[in-house]
């Protein structure tokens, strides 16, 4: 995808959707924008169908202010809550099994590079937990463990959501839940000990509840998946139509789970990943 | 338990498989069988059971086909998407001739399709869905209450020939609620699990569960063993029912919840003074066969109704095998027939066989 590609015949100017003139006319294609200037562009979500205070729709809407290049980024959905706001982004995406993500994403990554080996074409996977933390477990991994230079984001509301709340591998130990109407059984999954161990190059857990921290691991994650590997960011999505709470304290229960250290944020480097960021920060185009 | 209590279809089932003995139940999350696995795990620990929620459908599967291997009356339940990611298990287990139960509760495809009721899983059911030359036992309940007597009938049936049989619902039975009373059928012989893997302890013979048998003439062997078992359960466990087919000009075949919709159309047709009549296999492996076959003489014509783009109509085809035209009518990807649809199109066939 070129920046060419969003400009207008100017004969079809007049009937083309209004949202997809905002969208070439003051959309974030080619301008460098990040959370700080939302407001101040046309943002490449519009409107989703998820619920009132959903964190996940926070972070996408987030995550989708963080990209280095949208123009060249596709976006590797699964099934969940994320797949039914991913159709509303002006964004290319594939949506597949669910849980096949990563093994989408690789095939995708591999035949991108070689059809356009002189450009970077990020590939970013966006799931939820149950996509990537248990059914798709396998293939994340393997897809780390093989350095396929995506990057993987999980929307972690720490249940399995759109079919109701049930538990899920990322759900904490004794959180009582569909499916575990007594709590649950076992730990948290620890996903980005497994990422790092797995050969992740960058790892970073965040919460919205500071956007400039998410921008900044979301960022990290893509431009280190062009050159150095794999990466993968773990954002804490609470969700309040699961977990019984009012719309308006998703950010209160991030923001608490951070303080009580039971959502603890963290960020794992690899040297290379280090010197290549340190390269390219240092040129300060992005943060 | 034996007064009559209102249930979601989801529920009864679970519940109809903990009073046919199942103490062990894998699943997973999927729309619209939820309630199916929540209702097990708030009652399995009641009964001392075993209820686990599984990573995946393939791992679910492959805990089935454990939990089997060890002899114990075992269920997992999921519904289309779900269904196909167990379908090489299900292979496994009719090759390794484990009994247990599986429970389809089918929504619209193909892919993820979407969440209302559909019977586009039939072929996938009745002709196989995994590799091999194998067969399920496939039932198929038009109500609640056939639903928890036929889940009985099915791990009884599942033990009784060492196969896993499928229970094929739709989101529309799993989601609607009706009285059931859960009564004692008339129990079976059922032959001792003596190949079960539990120790030499137990069993001091070698047993051993497996489905690769990598010698050709060896595997022939088991194949034609297999089909031995396919043909009885052929001869003996052909179900159907029928509705004013005495007179009938024309028969409806429709199955599942489809088949209630039918009904309500054969009632009002015949309230009009039309010959129609409904005939509704209950096993759809084995297809009635018979049963339909001696219809055949009787009525001018057939219409197969579906929710789907036309595939029972296949098997029906088959045993009406071109003695007499077979219509169809079918809606798709989660929409319901409505009974005047289904009226309609029978007069269209009426006037065409008149």
């Amino acid at each position: 995808m070129s920046k060419a590609m969003f400009k207008m015949t100017t004969a079809f100017a007049d009937v083309m959707p209004a949202e997809y003139v905002e969208l070439v006319q003051s959309g974030p294609f080619g301008q460098g924008y990040g959370v700080a200037d939302l407001g101040s562009f046309k943002e490449l979500i519009e409107e989703h169908p998820l619920c009132a205070g959903c964190g996940l729709a926070l972070a996408v809407r987030l995550i989708m202010a963080s990209l280095p290049t949208p123009e060249d980024t596709v976006v590797v959905g699964s099934t969940g809550c994320s797949s039914l706001a991913f159709p509303q982004i002006a964004l290319q995406n594939i949506h597949s099994l669910f849980g096949n993500q990563n093994a989408v994403a690789s095939g995708l990554k591999r035949a991108l590079k070689l059809r356009f080996p002189d450009k970077h074409k990020d590939v970013l996977v966006v799931a939820g937990d149950g996509a990537t933390a248990d059914i798709g477990l396998d293939m994340v991994m393997h897809s780390w463990s093989r350095g396929e230079k995506l990057a993987t984001i999980m929307l972690d509301n720490e249940a399995y959501a759109n079919t109701g709340g049930q538990e899920s591998g990322m759900s904490p130990e004794g959180c009582v839940l569909y499916m575990a109407p007594t709590g649950k059984k076992f730990k948290k999954i620890a996903l980005p000990e497994i990422a790092r161990e797995s050969g992740c190059a960058y790892v970073a857990s965040v919460t919205p509840v500071q956007p400039r921290k998410l921008e900044k691991a979301v960022r990290r994650a893509i431009l280190v998946a062009r050159e150095v590997g794999p990466t993968y960011v773990q954002i804490f999505v609470p969700c309040p139509t699961n977990f019984k709470f009012k719309p308006q304290e998703t950010l209160a229960k991030a923001k608490q789970r951070e303080k009580d250290q039971t959502y603890p944020l963290r960020e794992f480097i690899t040297p290379e990943a280090q010197a290549y960021l340190a390269a390219l920060e240092g040129g300060g185009k992005h943060d | 338990m034996s007064e009559r209590v209102l249930m979601k279809g989801n529920e009864a089932i679970a519940e109809a498989a903990i009073q046919a003995g199942c103490r062990f139940f894998f699943g997973y999350p999927i729309t619209p069988q939820n309630e199916l696995p929540e209702y097990m795990s708030r009652r399995m620990p009641q009964v001392e059971g075993t209820f686990l929620q599984a990573e995946s459908e393939v791992a679910a599967i492959n805990m089935v086909y454990g939990a089997a291997g060890a002899g114990a009356r075992v269920m997992t339940s999921s519904s289309s998407p779900g269904i196909s990611l167990k379908q090489e298990g299900i292979s496994y287990l009719a090759g390794a001739e484990l009994p247990a139960v599986i429970v389809n509760i089918v929504r619209g495809g193909p892919g993820l399709g979407s969440i209302q009721p559909s019977q586009g899983a039939y072929f996938q059911a009745v002709k196989g869905g995994g590799h091999g030359d194998y067969r399920l036992l496939v039932l198929a309940p038009a109500n609640l209450q056939e639903a928890v007597d036929l889940v009985t009938e099915a791990f009884d049936l599942a033990d009784l020939y060492r196969n896993p049989v499928l229970i094929l619902g739709d989101g529309l039975l799993g989601q609607m609620m009706e009285p059931v009373e859960f009564r004692k059928l008339p129990s079976r012989e059922l032959p001792p699990k003596t190949w079960a893997t539990t120790g030499m302890r137990h069993h001091p013979h070698k047993n051993i569960i497996n489905s690769l048998v990598l010698d050709a003439p060896g595997l022939e062997k088991h194949i034609l063993h297999l089909q031995e078992k396919y043909a009885r359960m052929n001869l003996h466990e052909q179900r159907a029912k029928s509705l004013h087919c005495a007179d009938a000009e024309v028969v409806i075949v429709a199955y599942g919840s489809t088949a209630r919709i039918a009904k309500t159309a054969v009632m009002s047709l015949r309230q009009s003074g039309l010959k129609v009549g409904l005939f509704r296999p209950v096993t759809l492996w084995p297809f009635p066969v018979n049963t339909l076959s001696e219809l055949v003489p009787k009525v001018k014509a057939f219409l197969t109704v579906e929710m789907n783009a036309g595939q029972m109509v296949e098997d029906v085809k088959l045993a009406v095998n071109g003695a007499r035209p077979v219509h169809f009518y079918g809606r798709m990807g989660g929409m319901v027939p409505t009974p005047e649809e289904i009226s309609s199109e029978c007069v269209r066939v009426l006037g065409g066989v008149r």
